[in-house]
């Protein structure tokens, strides 16, 4: 697999920084898991979120000497070598044909997904989420040849081809090609000729920490 | 720092632990605070982040990608998962980074300790609203969007404000190779 189409840097930043929702962060994972290219800016920008958190104003806890005596009494897991050979061991957990980690999020070979038709030629599977999830994650699979309407990105949009291939206005997108756009784009997707084109489409918001006690703290944070 | 990190994982060592601990728990949950989690959460995150530490101390291989980074990614994982509340997404990223430490060429394995010096200076020097970009991000856990509200913008330029942020620290990692 040869992947032409990466992920924007702002949006890897994101997804370094966990500010993107789960849908969204569940299909740019997916991507950065064959991606060795993403992946090494992904470290980049985990490196940079590393040096930010050693260099943060300090926060006291206010009795961690009864978690130091817990943590002492029980011993380390002992030392099993990391997995050699990229992505062996996500292979190994994966739970369908799906890239990793959709491939656990979906729980099904694509064979076995209960697609919907949605219109002539595009079948659709929306993939449940977390309950608090306020994004959606979608399977489409679209027939050879076939034109989408063209449209618009409301908001933070990212799709990974997961077999056959489609092009627009920018190219020809391949298994493994993510489109990461931005939000006034418009295009107009035509599937290429021979095959189905089976992508995984996520729109997204992100989650927030929840409770009244942190909403109250918010504002004042934040100042 | 690699030596603390020894000592836990050869002979599960409770005062080596103790000193990461008081560097990186404080911090942890400073951060989460920052993000919005109220102090009890963020405590029981931060011992929590730090509990992996002690028990995954080897499976992190010295030079194989800094520490401060593996904490971070725990840190913000677990964050992830319990917003989420849902096993199995967390976990991800931390094996993708055992993935990316092995991609590594060993002769960046050996300067880890120079990026982080060198991605500290970098920061510093980063033009203002590069920076508040970048802060609200990764500090205070704003979203894109949220940023763009926050600071008037639109959203188009917080995006490229963070492309020209992460262009400027790569070149603090480029100096290494």
């Amino acid at each position: 697999m040869t992947i032409k189409r990466h992920l924007d840097d702002a949006t890897l930043m994101s997804l370094s920084a966990g500010t993107l929702g789960e849908a969204l962060s569940a299909v740019a994972a997916a991507h950065i898991g064959i991606c060795s290219q993403c992946r090494g800016r992904l470290h980049e920008m985990d490196t940079i979120g590393g040096v930010m958190l050693a260099n943060a104003e300090p926060n006291p806890l206010t009795d961690p000497a009864r978690f130091l005596e817990q943590v002492a009494a029980s011993r380390p897991e002992v030392g099993i070598a990391p997995v050699s050979g990229g992505l062996s061991r996500t292979k190994q957990l994966q739970a369908s044909d799906l890239p990793a980690p959709l491939s656990w999020i979906v729980g099904k070979n694509i064979a076995d997904i209960p697609w919907k038709w949605i219109g002539p030629g595009v079948a659709s599977y929306a993939v449940p989420l977390s309950d608090n999830a306020t994004s959606d994650l979608r399977l489409l699979k679209v027939a050879p040849n076939k034109k989408l309407p063209e449209h618009g990105h409301s908001g933070a949009e990212l799709t990974l081809i997961i077999s056959g291939a489609y092009r627009d206005k920018f190219g020809v997108f391949g298994p493994g090609d993510i489109a990461d756009m931005d939000q006034d784009v418009e295009h107009q997707p035509i599937v290429e000729p021979g095959e189905d084109c089976i992508c995984v489409v996520a729109f997204d918001a992100p989650a927030k920490f929840k409770g009244p006690f942190a909403r109250i703290l918010q504002p004042l944070i934040r100042m | 720092m690699n030596d603390l990190i020894r000592r836990i994982a050869a002979d599960g060592d409770p005062d080596a632990f103790k000193e990461l601990f008081e560097q990186f728990a404080p911090r942890v949950k400073a951060v989460l605070i920052r993000q919005g989690a109220d102090p009890a959460t963020a405590e029981e995150l931060a011992q929590e982040t730090m509990l992996a530490v002690w028990r995954k101390a080897s499976y992190y291989v010295e030079g194989r990608g800094n520490f401060a980074t593996w904490v971070f990614t725990i840190a913000r994982n677990l964050r992830i998962d319990r917003l989420r509340r849902q096993k199995g997404w967390a976990e991800i990223d931390e094996d993708l980074s055992t993935h990316i430490a092995e991609d590594m060429p060993p002769d960046e394995q050996l300067m880890q300790t120079e990026i982080q010096q060198l991605v500290g200076e970098a920061l510093k020097k980063l033009p203002p609203d590069q920076t508040a970009v970048i802060q609200l991000s990764y500090m205070e856990g704003l979203s894109q969007s949220e940023i763009a509200n926050k600071l008037s913008l639109p959203l188009g330029t917080v995006k490229s404000r963070m492309r020209l942020a992460y262009q400027r620290l790569r070149s603090a990692f480029e100096e290494l190779k």
